[in-house]
């Protein structure tokens, strides 16, 4: 097995690093600026889904197998977050089956995440446990069988999670700042495990999972790694999500938004962290230029188009099909932020 | 703009022909003769019509060609590979009827690269295949296979989940007539008999020296006029070597053509007739297959890659 | 249990079974051929569905309108290939199944803009409720009947893909596609067909699947899809075999859990069923039939 960290490839994931970290920056503060309620929710909407989307990314793509399964721990996430901010108060009316001490727990937004994260990683141990051991598609099979299970629990478990009604009554929490800090810290993880050894194991078993099984390589081991961290950022990003959209139930964690977070991230790029962020920041515009025409968008006082409900989602979905046939590699394909400004650097220097 | 630059004349679809040897001869004047690209109408028969030749210095010529093409099988400039990736750096060959001619080289040279463009699998960069004077490059394997080539691909891939006789069948596909397709089996048989004792088996159960007939015999299932063996040798024992070797000799006595495709240099030159060395995706060596073995010693260089 | 209930449910878990069976095997003929899971194949019951109830509203009788949706899936499969897969032809299983991912969301949210969003009812005939008696048995007809077409539908294919050339010739492309073409075998040709059958199949299944549900809503094909990639993993991906008794054994595993369950835990049926066929893969990564090509 690899040991050695690569200092290029650090070097390049730290300046890749930096350089998402400031242009988030800059959205945020912009945002500050122009404070606006309806922007604000806007950016703190789009640092959420960069988090979620990186943290999908961190394992589809360098170990190659698509997981329908993360949103089951980001719903993981969002409900413990739920169940450790809610107010005593609507806690004792809403969910009286909880046990004392929980009623009474009322934390802030970063342990809220955390413990988002742990609980996730709790549930990442024990199902990668079994999972990381099966063939490509199986294991496909079996994290989509993850995602129907939790959401049966989350459905049906009523005490914790009100079943189909949903919570309601989160704090809201989140801030410009501590979204930033969050997209920055889970964004600087996904690729520094994608620099690190046990991350270029991991795509070395996706480009040729045989071959790098011949090198010594425990590919279950590197898969293993990559579905439990993965999981920790998708809890994290669950926590944050709950903080943000204050009030939501089980079906917001199954096929619709699976199929949200894996079209930003096939628009975007699979194997790119920088894609992922570009995918989200596409699929936010396109939704955001499209949301009009689906609740029927007026024209002057007169013309009003009919309502199209599904617009935005069957745009994405023709464009996820375009893209696959123009870049079938997402539209940053293997590159991250880094290489552009690297390239360039290159051609002048042989110029 | 269909009128032609040389003789004005209109209204024809004109094609380029590669010919291994033509004669320009205007008012029975020989003017030259050699090898390369003609360029003639669609309708004009291509041993005795009047063609229209470009000349080295770019001026088209009204000619007549005559003789006849000599090779079954001609290849020029074929440049191929997959994707952006090229493998073959525009090699030419050529086999006539009824020949064995081997292409030897190192393992990654393109041999299978070779074979998989003649028979369409994979379409060339450039360069042009004939065969019975018909271009067949850039169609797909069903045209290729029709008009008379069959491919015994490598490592065998006969289908392990279907039975020995509906892996013939599936040899046969092209073929709609019944009672033709069970005269071939019959055939077949006679030239396998191991293949009817088992022929209920599923052929993923039969050894590797069987299962190399069966590869064999689904592709003779096509009758074809041409077959191209990738690697027969690859994975059988030294017995079954000989078994296999001895049914390419009786094979040739049936008047097939036949391209064989080795890694195992001395095994592939003992039968077949003339050699090509194929080394990094072009022609090293070429010759008839004795003159070849007696300059062993430059083979093996030119297998390790040295500058000959 | 006395041996009435045991017979019952056994009639009811090789119905469910062959229901299944039939939809595993559609999923697993284009997976066998090509190479690629088409989760827009759930959407091929919807679309059969849709066009029943639409069919139903105007009058049509129930097996004229089932007919017509038959053919309905059968056309949309093969838009579908022809519109979004084989402009991607050759490219990594990743990209495939997103191409069929964004085409089943596609022909979703279609449904909702030129139908409804909302569930409808279909009127099923009155016939599929009533119970029969076959010596001490009762048994209800629609499980019958499912079991009756989905065997017979079964027996079809399987003789088709025995005994014709062009499934010979599927056969041959789910073993190795590219000596199949070498066989002159059309490359579109073979991949049409296979994406005809799965249409086929998925359309009776699609009938079949309305008769017990009554209802037609824009996301129906989610659970129809969940339960064939459930049944060809099982079975061992690859495999036609395999998809059949896979689809039966997610059946049983299913009717076991509900007879066996205490009703407290009966809305966790699914969980439970998953959680036992994680544990087979587990212990058989490479599905019941594991697929080896060649030596």
């Amino acid at each position: 097995m690899l040991k050695n960290w690569s200092r290029r490839r650090v070097t390049s994931a730290f300046h890749t690093f930096w350089m998402l970290a400031l242009v988030l920056g800059i959205i945020s503060v912009a945002a500050a600026v122009i404070d606006d309620r309806s922007i604000t929710r806007l950016v703190t909407d789009f640092m959420t889904l960069c988090v979620l989307v990186i943290a999908l990314q961190s394992f589809i793509g360098n170990s190659g197998i698509i997981s329908f399964g993360h949103v089951a721990f980001f719903g993981i996430g969002a409900y413990s977050a739920a169940l450790l901010t809610i107010t005593p108060k609507i806690k004792a009316i809403a969910l009286p089956a909880l046990p004392v001490y929980i009623q009474q727990m009322q934390v802030s937004f970063t342990v809220a995440v955390l413990m988002g994260a742990c609980l996730s990683l709790l549930v990442a141990i024990i199902t990668g446990l079994a999972l990381s051991r099966m063939a490509e598609g199986a294991m496909a099979m079996a994290t989509l069988a993850l995602l129907v299970m939790l959401h049966s629990i989350f459905a049906n478990w009523e005490q914790v999670t009100r079943g189909t009604i949903g919570v309601y009554g989160i704090p809201r929490n989140i801030t410009l700042f501590n979204t930033w800090i969050c997209a920055a810290v889970v964004g600087g993880a996904a690729l520094l495990f994608k620099a690190s050894p046990t991350g270029l194991c991991l795509q070395a078993s996706r480009d040729d999972p045989l071959a790098t099984g011949t090198l010594g390589v425990s590919v279950a081991k590197t898969r293993f790694a990559g579905w439990v961290l993965s999981a920790i950022l998708m809890g994290a990003g669950g926590a944050m999500w709950a903080q943000n959209n204050l009030a939501f139930g089980p079906n917001q964690f199954y096929y619709a938004e699976t199929f949200n977070l894996l079209s930003m991230l096939v628009i975007g790029g699979i194997c790119s962290v920088t894609g992922a962020i570009a995918g989200v920041a596409v699929v936010t515009l396109v939704g955001e230029l499209l949301r009009g025409l689906e609740n029927g968008l007026s024209i002057g006082t007169w013309v009003t188009l009919p309502e199209l409900p599904g617009i935005v989602q069957m745009s994405i979905a023709c464009l996820i099909i375009v893209v696959l046939i123009i870049r079938p590699q997402g539209m940053l394909g293997l590159n991250e932020l880094s290489d552009f400004v690297y390239k360039r650097r290159m051609t002048k220097k042989n110029t | 703009m269909n009128c032609h630059p040389a003789t004005g004349l209109k209204n024809h679809v004109w094609r380029r022909y590669y010919c291994s040897w033509f004669l320009i001869s205007i008012d029975r004047e020989i003017l030259s003769e050699g090898q390369g690209f003609v360029t003639s109408s669609k309708n004009a028969n291509r041993n005795q019509g009047v063609f229209i030749v470009m000349t080295g210095d770019g001026l088209y010529q009204k000619v007549k060609i005559s003789g006849q093409e000599k090779h079954m099988l001609n290849i020029s400039g074929l440049t191929s590979g997959y994707g952006p990736v090229e493998v073959l750096h525009g090699l030419s060959l050529y086999i006539n009827k009824g020949e064995i001619v081997a292409v030897i080289g190192p393992n990654g040279a393109g041999k299978s690269t070779l074979l998989k463009t003649i028979v369409g699998l994979i379409s060339p960069q450039n360069g042009s295949i004939l065969f019975q004077d018909r271009s067949i490059e850039r169609q797909p394997p069903e045209y290729v296979l029709d008009r008379g080539i069959a491919l015994v691909p490598e490592g065998r891939r006969v289908f392990a989940g279907l039975t020995v006789l509906e892996n013939l069948h599936m040899g046969a596909y092209l073929e709609r007539d019944s009672s033709r397709k069970k005269k071939q089996i019959d055939y077949i048989y006679d030239l396998f008999p191991r293949l009817e004792e088992r022929h209920q088996q599923l052929s993923g159960t039969l050894s590797g020296g069987e299962q190399q007939q069966l590869a064999i015999a689904r592709a003779l299932m096509s009758r074809p006029k041409m077959l191209l063996l990738d690697e027969p040798s690859l994975g059988l024992a030294p017995v079954i070597v000989e078994v296999v070797i001895d049914l390419i000799n009786s094979l040739r006595k049936e008047g097939l053509t036949i391209i064989l495709v080795e890694q195992n240099i001395h095994q592939a030159l003992e039968i077949s007739d003339r050699a090509y060395v194929l080394v990094n995706g072009s022609i090293r060596m070429s010759g008839s297959a004795s003159q070849l073995l007696e300059t062993g010693v430059d083979m093996e260089k030119a297998y390790l890659g040295e500058k000959i | 249990m006395t041996i009435e209930v045991a017979v019952q449910q056994l009639i009811n878990a090789l119905s469910l079974g062959s229901l299944y069976a039939l939809l595993a095997l559609g999923l697993g003929m284009v997976y066998s051929v090509l190479g690629m899971l088409n989760f827009a194949y759930g959407e091929l019951l919807t679309v059969c569905g849709y066009t029943m109830f639409l069919l139903i509203l105007i009058g049509v009788p129930f097996p004229v309108a089932g007919l017509v949706g038959l053919g309905m899936a059968i056309g949309v499969s093969l838009l579908i290939e022809r519109l979004v897969f084989r402009p991607l032809r050759g490219a990594s299983f990743i990209s495939l199944l997103f191409a069929s991912f964004a085409a089943s969301v596609i022909i979703q949210n279609l449904i909702k803009q030129l139908i409804s969003k909302r569930p409808k009812v279909i009127p099923v005939p009155e016939v599929f409720d009533q119970m029969i008696n076959i010596g001490p048995f009762q048994i209800n007809v629609l499980s019958l009947i499912i079991l009756l077409v989905g065997l017979v539908t079964l027996a079809g294919l399987v003789a088709f893909l025995q005994k014709t050339r062009w499934g010979l010739a599927i056969r041959a492309a789910a073993e190795d596609f590219e000596v199949t073409r070498l066989m002159g075998a059309k490359a579109n040709r073979v991949i049409a067909l296979s994406f005809a059958l799965s249409g086929f199949v998925a359309g009776v299944a699609g009938v079949l699947w309305l008769s017990r549900r009554g209802a037609v809503s824009p996301t129906m094909g989610f659970i129809p899809i969940l339960k064939a990639f459930i049944a060809i993993v099982i079975g061992g991906l690859g495999s036609l075999k395999g998809a059949v008794m896979g689809g039966f054994l997610l059946a049983f595993i299913e009717v076991a859990l509900m007879v066996m369950l205490p009703t407290r835990a009966v809305p966790f049926t699914d969980a439970f069923a998953l959680m036992i066929v994680v544990v087979i893969l587990y212990m058989r990564p490479e599905g019941l039939i594991s697929i080896k090509t060649g030596s």
